[in-house]
Protein backbone atom coordinates (compact mmCIF):
# COMPACT_ATOMS: atom_id res chain seq x y z
CA UNK A 1 0.00 0.00 0.00
CA UNK A 2 1.52 3.31 -0.95
CA UNK A 3 1.68 6.29 1.39
CA UNK A 4 -1.10 8.24 -0.32
CA UNK A 5 -3.55 5.32 -0.11
CA UNK A 6 -2.69 4.84 3.55
CA UNK A 7 -3.49 8.49 4.32
CA UNK A 8 -6.71 8.36 2.28
CA UNK A 9 -7.83 5.23 4.11
CA UNK A 10 -7.10 6.72 7.53
CA UNK A 11 -9.02 9.89 6.68
CA UNK A 12 -11.83 7.80 5.17
CA UNK A 13 -12.02 5.66 8.32
CA UNK A 14 -12.33 8.74 10.54
CA UNK A 15 -15.06 10.10 8.25
CA UNK A 16 -16.90 6.75 8.28
CA UNK A 17 -16.88 6.54 12.10
CA UNK A 18 -18.07 10.16 12.25
CA UNK A 19 -20.92 9.43 9.82
CA UNK A 20 -21.92 6.34 11.82
CA UNK A 21 -22.00 8.31 15.08
CA UNK A 22 -24.10 11.07 13.51
CA UNK A 23 -26.52 8.57 11.96
CA UNK A 24 -26.92 6.90 15.35
CA UNK A 25 -27.59 10.22 17.08
CA UNK A 26 -30.02 11.18 14.31
CA UNK A 27 -32.19 8.13 15.01
CA UNK A 28 -32.74 9.48 18.55
CA UNK A 29 -33.05 13.20 17.82
CA UNK A 30 -34.90 13.28 14.47
CA UNK A 31 -38.32 12.11 15.79
CA UNK A 32 -38.09 14.50 18.77
CA UNK A 33 -37.19 17.45 16.53
CA UNK A 34 -39.96 16.57 14.01
CA UNK A 35 -42.52 16.37 16.83
CA UNK A 36 -41.40 19.72 18.21
CA UNK A 37 -41.71 21.35 14.79
CA UNK A 38 -45.22 19.94 14.33
CA UNK A 39 -46.22 21.13 17.81
CA UNK A 40 -44.79 24.58 17.14
CA UNK A 41 -46.67 24.85 13.85
CA UNK A 42 -49.93 23.64 15.42
CA UNK A 43 -49.55 26.11 18.25
CA UNK A 44 -48.86 28.93 15.75
CA UNK A 45 -51.91 27.89 13.67
CA UNK A 46 -54.10 27.95 16.76
CA UNK A 47 -52.93 31.47 17.65
CA UNK A 48 -53.09 32.75 14.07
CA UNK A 49 -56.54 31.36 13.32
CA UNK A 50 -58.10 33.48 16.06
CA UNK A 51 -60.46 30.73 17.15
CA UNK A 52 -61.56 29.75 13.61
CA UNK A 53 -60.79 26.15 12.73
CA UNK A 54 -58.21 26.03 9.88
CA UNK A 55 -59.15 23.77 6.99
CA UNK A 56 -57.06 21.22 5.13
CA UNK A 57 -53.56 22.31 4.16
CA UNK A 58 -52.66 22.78 0.52
CA UNK A 59 -49.05 22.62 -0.62
CA UNK A 60 -47.35 25.31 -2.77
CA UNK A 61 -50.47 27.22 -3.94
CA UNK A 62 -48.34 30.05 -5.39
CA UNK A 63 -44.66 31.01 -5.77
CA UNK A 64 -43.17 32.02 -2.40
CA UNK A 65 -46.05 30.38 -0.51
CA UNK A 66 -45.15 26.95 0.84
CA UNK A 67 -48.57 26.04 2.29
CA UNK A 68 -52.01 27.52 2.87
CA UNK A 69 -54.91 26.70 5.13
CA UNK A 70 -58.41 28.13 4.54
CA UNK A 71 -60.08 29.79 7.52
CA UNK A 72 -63.77 28.94 8.07
CA UNK A 73 -66.08 29.40 5.08
CA UNK A 74 -64.19 31.95 3.02
CA UNK A 75 -63.19 34.02 6.05
CA UNK A 76 -59.51 34.16 5.14
CA UNK A 77 -56.30 32.20 4.91
CA UNK A 78 -53.28 31.16 6.93
CA UNK A 79 -50.16 31.13 4.75
CA UNK A 80 -46.70 29.67 5.28
CA UNK A 81 -44.48 32.16 3.47
CA UNK A 82 -40.89 31.85 2.28
CA UNK A 83 -38.74 34.82 3.23
CA UNK A 84 -35.05 35.69 3.07
CA UNK A 85 -33.32 37.34 6.00
CA UNK A 86 -29.78 38.25 6.99
CA UNK A 87 -28.99 34.63 7.89
CA UNK A 88 -30.65 33.09 4.82
CA UNK A 89 -34.11 31.51 4.32
CA UNK A 90 -36.81 32.15 6.90
CA UNK A 91 -40.36 30.86 7.30
CA UNK A 92 -43.17 33.22 8.24
CA UNK A 93 -46.72 32.08 8.97
CA UNK A 94 -49.41 34.72 8.80
CA UNK A 95 -53.19 34.83 8.83
CA UNK A 96 -55.13 37.15 6.52
CA UNK A 97 -58.76 38.12 6.14
CA UNK A 98 -60.27 37.26 2.75
CA UNK A 99 -59.49 40.85 1.72
CA UNK A 100 -55.78 40.47 2.47
CA UNK A 101 -55.61 42.26 5.84
CA UNK A 102 -53.02 40.80 8.20
CA UNK A 103 -54.64 39.29 11.31
CA UNK A 104 -51.51 37.91 12.97
CA UNK A 105 -48.06 36.60 12.03
CA UNK A 106 -45.20 34.58 13.52
CA UNK A 107 -41.57 34.05 12.47
CA UNK A 108 -40.83 30.32 12.48
CA UNK A 109 -37.60 28.73 11.11
CA UNK A 110 -34.75 31.19 10.67
CA UNK A 111 -31.01 31.64 11.15
CA UNK A 112 -31.08 35.30 12.11
CA UNK A 113 -28.51 36.91 14.39
CA UNK A 114 -29.00 36.53 18.11
CA UNK A 115 -29.93 39.87 19.70
CA UNK A 116 -30.86 41.44 16.35
CA UNK A 117 -32.86 39.60 13.68
CA UNK A 118 -33.80 36.89 16.21
CA UNK A 119 -35.86 39.53 18.02
CA UNK A 120 -38.43 39.06 15.27
CA UNK A 121 -39.38 35.76 16.95
CA UNK A 122 -41.00 37.78 19.72
CA UNK A 123 -44.77 37.61 18.98
CA UNK A 124 -45.14 41.35 19.73
CA UNK A 125 -42.69 42.16 16.87
CA UNK A 126 -45.35 41.18 14.32
CA UNK A 127 -47.78 43.77 15.74
CA UNK A 128 -46.20 46.23 13.28
CA UNK A 129 -47.94 44.32 10.45
CA UNK A 130 -51.30 43.60 12.06
CA UNK A 131 -54.16 45.51 10.40
CA UNK A 132 -52.18 46.30 7.26
CA UNK A 133 -52.66 44.84 3.79
CA UNK A 134 -56.08 46.24 2.88
CA UNK A 135 -56.70 49.98 3.38
CA UNK A 136 -53.24 50.46 4.95
CA UNK A 137 -50.41 48.95 2.86
CA UNK A 138 -48.06 46.42 4.48
CA UNK A 139 -45.06 48.48 5.74
CA UNK A 140 -42.05 47.44 3.65
CA UNK A 141 -39.72 50.30 4.58
CA UNK A 142 -38.59 51.69 7.94
CA UNK A 143 -40.07 55.05 7.00
CA UNK A 144 -43.48 53.43 6.58
CA UNK A 145 -43.24 52.16 10.15
CA UNK A 146 -43.22 55.69 11.59
CA UNK A 147 -42.91 55.55 15.39
CA UNK A 148 -42.49 51.75 15.25
CA UNK A 149 -39.16 52.01 13.37
CA UNK A 150 -37.27 51.39 16.64
CA UNK A 151 -38.75 47.87 16.78
CA UNK A 152 -36.68 46.81 13.76
CA UNK A 153 -33.51 48.79 14.60
CA UNK A 154 -30.35 46.79 13.95
CA UNK A 155 -32.18 44.19 11.87
CA UNK A 156 -33.31 45.98 8.71
CA UNK A 157 -32.58 42.99 6.43
CA UNK A 158 -34.71 40.71 8.61
CA UNK A 159 -37.55 43.25 8.59
CA UNK A 160 -37.30 43.68 4.82
CA UNK A 161 -37.47 39.90 4.29
CA UNK A 162 -40.47 39.45 6.58
CA UNK A 163 -42.34 42.49 5.26
CA UNK A 164 -41.79 41.47 1.62
CA UNK A 165 -43.13 37.97 2.35
CA UNK A 166 -46.17 39.31 4.20
CA UNK A 167 -46.88 41.86 1.45
CA UNK A 168 -46.68 39.07 -1.16
CA UNK A 169 -49.00 36.92 0.97
CA UNK A 170 -51.50 39.77 1.29
CA UNK A 171 -51.45 40.32 -2.47
CA UNK A 172 -51.99 36.62 -3.15
CA UNK A 173 -54.94 36.49 -0.73
CA UNK A 174 -56.52 39.53 -2.42
CA UNK A 175 -56.28 37.68 -5.73
CA UNK A 176 -57.84 34.51 -4.27
CA UNK A 177 -60.57 36.39 -2.41
CA UNK A 178 -62.75 34.16 -0.28
CA UNK A 179 -62.51 31.12 -2.55
CA UNK B 1 -5.84 22.75 40.27
CA UNK B 2 -3.07 25.00 38.92
CA UNK B 3 -3.86 23.75 35.38
CA UNK B 4 -7.51 24.65 35.78
CA UNK B 5 -6.66 28.05 37.29
CA UNK B 6 -4.44 28.92 34.30
CA UNK B 7 -7.49 28.79 31.98
CA UNK B 8 -9.29 31.30 34.17
CA UNK B 9 -6.68 34.06 34.31
CA UNK B 10 -3.16 33.49 33.00
CA UNK B 11 -4.27 31.69 29.82
CA UNK B 12 -7.89 32.80 29.62
CA UNK B 13 -8.90 31.90 26.03
CA UNK B 14 -10.87 35.10 25.39
CA UNK B 15 -8.97 37.79 27.28
CA UNK B 16 -5.39 36.54 27.13
CA UNK B 17 -5.12 34.11 24.20
CA UNK B 18 -7.70 36.18 22.24
CA UNK B 19 -9.35 33.02 20.88
CA UNK B 20 -13.04 32.59 20.09
CA UNK B 21 -13.70 36.32 19.92
CA UNK B 22 -16.39 36.12 17.21
CA UNK B 23 -18.92 34.08 19.24
CA UNK B 24 -17.90 36.05 22.32
CA UNK B 25 -19.07 39.24 20.66
CA UNK B 26 -22.08 37.71 18.96
CA UNK B 27 -23.82 35.72 21.70
CA UNK B 28 -22.92 37.80 24.72
CA UNK B 29 -26.09 39.89 24.59
CA UNK B 30 -27.56 37.92 27.50
CA UNK B 31 -26.21 35.80 30.34
CA UNK B 32 -28.49 32.93 29.35
CA UNK B 33 -26.99 32.80 25.84
CA UNK B 34 -23.47 32.99 27.27
CA UNK B 35 -24.14 30.05 29.61
CA UNK B 36 -25.62 27.98 26.77
CA UNK B 37 -22.74 28.78 24.42
CA UNK B 38 -20.21 27.97 27.15
CA UNK B 39 -21.84 24.60 27.77
CA UNK B 40 -21.90 23.74 24.06
CA UNK B 41 -18.29 24.84 23.55
CA UNK B 42 -17.14 22.90 26.62
CA UNK B 43 -18.82 19.68 25.43
CA UNK B 44 -17.23 20.01 21.98
CA UNK B 45 -13.84 20.85 23.51
CA UNK B 46 -14.02 17.88 25.86
CA UNK B 47 -15.09 15.42 23.15
CA UNK B 48 -12.59 16.63 20.56
CA UNK B 49 -9.70 16.79 23.06
CA UNK B 50 -10.34 13.18 24.14
CA UNK B 51 -10.77 11.89 20.56
CA UNK B 52 -7.74 13.75 19.20
CA UNK B 53 -5.55 12.73 22.12
CA UNK B 54 -6.44 9.09 21.38
CA UNK B 55 -6.13 9.36 17.59
CA UNK B 56 -3.20 11.77 17.16
CA UNK B 57 -0.47 9.15 16.82
CA UNK B 58 -2.48 7.30 14.13
CA UNK B 59 -2.94 10.45 12.03
CA UNK B 60 -0.07 11.41 9.68
CA UNK B 61 1.05 15.05 9.88
CA UNK B 62 0.00 15.84 6.30
CA UNK B 63 -3.69 15.07 6.98
CA UNK B 64 -3.95 16.11 10.60
CA UNK B 65 -5.87 19.37 9.95
CA UNK B 66 -8.69 17.79 7.86
CA UNK B 67 -8.82 14.86 10.30
CA UNK B 68 -9.14 17.19 13.31
CA UNK B 69 -11.78 19.25 11.54
CA UNK B 70 -13.84 16.09 10.85
CA UNK B 71 -13.57 15.10 14.53
CA UNK B 72 -14.50 18.61 15.74
CA UNK B 73 -17.36 18.93 13.22
CA UNK B 74 -18.73 15.57 14.39
CA UNK B 75 -18.85 16.68 18.02
CA UNK B 76 -20.35 20.05 17.07
CA UNK B 77 -23.08 18.30 15.06
CA UNK B 78 -23.77 15.87 17.92
CA UNK B 79 -24.12 18.79 20.35
CA UNK B 80 -26.23 20.76 17.85
CA UNK B 81 -28.61 17.81 17.28
CA UNK B 82 -28.89 17.16 21.03
CA UNK B 83 -29.63 20.80 21.78
CA UNK B 84 -32.23 21.00 19.01
CA UNK B 85 -33.96 17.93 20.42
CA UNK B 86 -33.67 18.43 24.17
CA UNK B 87 -32.91 22.14 24.69
CA UNK B 88 -34.92 23.67 21.81
CA UNK B 89 -35.33 27.13 23.33
CA UNK B 90 -31.61 27.51 23.91
CA UNK B 91 -30.80 26.04 20.49
CA UNK B 92 -33.16 28.52 18.85
CA UNK B 93 -31.73 31.39 20.83
CA UNK B 94 -28.11 30.59 19.88
CA UNK B 95 -29.04 29.81 16.29
CA UNK B 96 -26.21 29.66 13.78
CA UNK B 97 -23.52 30.13 16.45
CA UNK B 98 -23.78 26.49 17.56
CA UNK B 99 -22.76 25.05 14.14
CA UNK B 100 -20.12 27.78 13.94
CA UNK B 101 -18.29 26.27 16.94
CA UNK B 102 -16.59 24.15 14.25
CA UNK B 103 -14.48 27.17 13.32
CA UNK B 104 -13.97 28.41 16.88
CA UNK B 105 -10.19 28.84 17.24
CA UNK B 106 -10.24 27.55 20.83
CA UNK B 107 -11.24 24.05 19.74
CA UNK B 108 -8.75 23.62 16.89
CA UNK B 109 -6.12 25.58 18.82
CA UNK B 110 -6.27 23.24 21.83
CA UNK B 111 -6.37 20.18 19.56
CA UNK B 112 -3.21 21.36 17.82
CA UNK B 113 -1.34 22.82 20.76
CA UNK B 114 -2.28 20.38 23.51
CA UNK B 115 -4.49 17.33 22.88
CA UNK B 116 -2.40 16.02 19.96
CA UNK B 117 0.75 16.02 22.13
CA UNK B 118 -0.58 14.89 25.49
CA UNK B 119 -2.31 11.85 27.04
CA UNK B 120 -6.09 11.65 27.52
CA UNK B 121 -6.09 12.60 31.23
CA UNK B 122 -4.15 15.81 30.65
CA UNK B 123 -6.30 16.63 27.60
CA UNK B 124 -9.48 16.29 29.68
CA UNK B 125 -7.97 18.63 32.28
CA UNK B 126 -7.04 21.09 29.51
CA UNK B 127 -10.62 20.98 28.16
CA UNK B 128 -11.99 21.66 31.65
CA UNK B 129 -9.54 24.56 32.18
CA UNK B 130 -10.18 26.15 28.79
CA UNK B 131 -13.94 25.47 28.91
CA UNK B 132 -14.11 27.10 32.33
CA UNK B 133 -11.98 30.04 31.20
CA UNK B 134 -14.16 30.53 28.11
CA UNK B 135 -17.32 30.34 30.26
CA UNK B 136 -16.01 32.85 32.80
CA UNK B 137 -14.95 35.24 30.02
CA UNK B 138 -18.18 34.91 28.05
CA UNK B 139 -20.44 35.26 31.11
CA UNK B 140 -18.44 38.30 32.30
CA UNK B 141 -18.92 40.04 28.92
CA UNK B 142 -22.61 39.07 28.81
CA UNK B 143 -23.23 40.23 32.37
CA UNK B 144 -21.84 43.70 31.71
CA UNK B 145 -23.56 43.98 28.31
CA UNK B 146 -26.95 42.76 29.52
CA UNK B 147 -26.95 44.97 32.61
CA UNK B 148 -25.92 48.10 30.69
CA UNK B 149 -27.51 47.34 27.32
CA UNK B 150 -30.83 45.84 28.42
CA UNK B 151 -31.07 46.66 32.13
CA UNK B 152 -31.63 43.03 33.05
CA UNK B 153 -29.90 39.78 34.02
CA UNK B 154 -31.42 36.69 32.36
CA UNK B 155 -30.19 33.36 33.68
CA UNK B 156 -33.21 31.20 32.75
CA UNK B 157 -35.72 33.12 30.56
CA UNK B 158 -39.10 33.47 32.22
CA UNK B 159 -37.89 31.79 35.42
CA UNK B 160 -34.75 33.47 36.69
CA UNK B 161 -34.72 37.04 35.35
CA UNK B 162 -33.89 40.23 37.17
CA UNK B 163 -34.52 43.82 36.14
CA UNK B 164 -31.93 46.45 37.02
CA UNK B 165 -33.73 49.52 38.40
CA UNK B 166 -33.03 52.62 36.36
CA UNK B 167 -31.34 50.79 33.50
CA UNK B 168 -34.29 48.56 32.55
CA UNK B 169 -36.30 51.67 31.62
CA UNK B 170 -33.43 53.52 29.94
CA UNK B 171 -30.68 51.07 28.88
CA UNK B 172 -27.43 52.23 27.25
CA UNK B 173 -28.24 50.68 23.86
CA UNK B 174 -24.67 50.81 22.49
CA UNK B 175 -23.78 47.88 24.77
CA UNK B 176 -26.37 45.71 23.03
CA UNK B 177 -24.55 46.26 19.72
CA UNK B 178 -21.15 44.93 18.53
CA UNK B 179 -19.42 48.26 19.24
CA UNK B 180 -20.44 47.96 22.89
CA UNK B 181 -19.21 44.37 22.95
CA UNK B 182 -15.76 45.47 21.75
CA UNK B 183 -15.58 48.20 24.43
CA UNK B 184 -16.53 45.67 27.15
CA UNK B 185 -14.02 43.10 25.85
CA UNK B 186 -11.27 45.76 25.92
CA UNK B 187 -11.90 46.75 29.54
CA UNK B 188 -12.31 43.14 30.70
CA UNK B 189 -9.13 42.17 28.86
CA UNK B 190 -7.24 44.83 30.82
CA UNK B 191 -8.81 43.63 34.08
CA UNK B 192 -8.04 39.94 33.46
CA UNK B 193 -4.44 40.70 32.42
CA UNK B 194 -3.94 42.79 35.54
CA UNK B 195 -5.46 40.05 37.72
CA UNK B 196 -3.17 37.51 36.03
CA UNK B 197 -0.11 39.61 36.81
CA UNK B 198 -1.18 40.23 40.41
CA UNK B 199 -1.83 36.54 41.13
CA UNK B 200 1.53 35.58 39.53
CA UNK B 201 3.39 37.89 41.91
Amino acid sequence: MNEMTDKALRLGAIGAVAALLLALMNTFTEPVIAEQKAQKLNSALTVLSGGIQPGREEMAPAPGIARRWPLGAGEGWILELDAVGYGGPMTVVASFTSKGEVMAARLMANSETVGFGKNAEDPTYMDIFVGSGQSVPVPVTKTALGDDADVVAGATVTFSGISAAIAAGSKAVQEWGGQ
Amino acid sequence: MRDIFKGLLKENPIFVLALGLCPSLAVSTSVNNALGMSLATFLVLLGSNIAISLLARHIPDEIHIPAYIVVIATFVTLVDMSMQAWLPALSQSLGIFIPLIVVNCIILGRAEAFASKNPVGASILDAVAMGLGFAVGLVAIALVREILGAGSITIVPGILEFAVPGLSEKPVLVFAFPAGALIVVGFLQALFRWLGEVTEK
